[in-house]
């Protein structure tokens, strides 16, 4: 597993973590809510694309169609 | 793709930085008009004075356009109020209502009784001072928050785009 993939998900969640803080001190908990979930959404798709890459490996392992 | 991520950080952090020091030119721009309308209040307040005498008071500091009023009064003296103010080179981080104000101010000098002159300065004035405040208020509050989500935003994208 590459683990740069792992490095760049800690990264955007402590980003995230340090921008809804900001965001919260300043009396912006809308902006902030806003900001965990494009976080939340980014990571996501990664998660997706590495099971998308761990299914076609599967696939290829035991030959399936 | 280093550099591609590179530039478009570079754009985040330029991006909050510009909103913070647009609020700073913002506070300051109000601050110079209101101290102006003070000191034309101030003078005007002790004996009567002609339209230059009175901008002549205002154009005292900061980037105001009055000495461009003063120049077009002498160059034109009969020209129209009106026509003056849209030829004057006002700070471009003054609200359209806050240059309304302005121009109503400057307009109403015109043509208005000492009476008159010192009711329009001191409405003009309380606006101003009213904003200026709501100015100062928002830069304490969101001057820091802008610089840092530009920073942040910009460390955001490059990791992503890494």
């Amino acid at each position: 597993m590459q683990i740069d993939v792992l490095l760049k998900i800690a990264g955007v969640g402590l980003l995230v973590t340090v921008i809804c803080q900001a965001l919260t001190k300043a009396g912006r908990e809308d902006i902030a809510t806003v900001a965990a979930m494009a976080g939340c959404l980014i990571v996501v798709m990664m998660v997706v694309n590495l099971a998308g890459q761990v299914l076609s490996q599967v696939q290829a392992v035991f030959q399936l169609p | 793709m280093t550099a591609a991520a590179l530039a478009v950080s570079g754009a985040c952090v330029a991006a909050g930085q510009w909103a913070s020091a647009y609020l700073r030119r913002r506070e300051q721009a109000l601050t110079d008009w209101a101290d102006a309308l003070g000191r034309m209040q101030a003078a005007a307040s002790h004996r009567a004075l002609t339209l230059g005498e009175l901008l002549r008071e205002g154009a005292g500091a900061g980037a105001l356009p009055l000495p461009a009023l003063l120049e077009q009064l002498e160059a034109a003296p009969a020209a129209e109020p009106e026509a003056l103010m849209k030829r004057l080179p006002w700070h471009e981080a003054l609200l359209p209502g806050e240059r309304e104000a302005l121009e109503r101010c400057l307009t109403g000098l015109f043509s208005a009784s000492l009476q008159e002159q010192a009711e329009t300065l001191a409405w003009a004035r309380e606006r101003l001072e009213g904003a200026r405040q709501a100015c100062r208020e928002k830069r304490e509050r969101d001057g820091r928050l802008y610089r840092s989500l530009g920073w942040l935003g910009g460390a955001a994208v490059f990791i992503l785009l890494c």
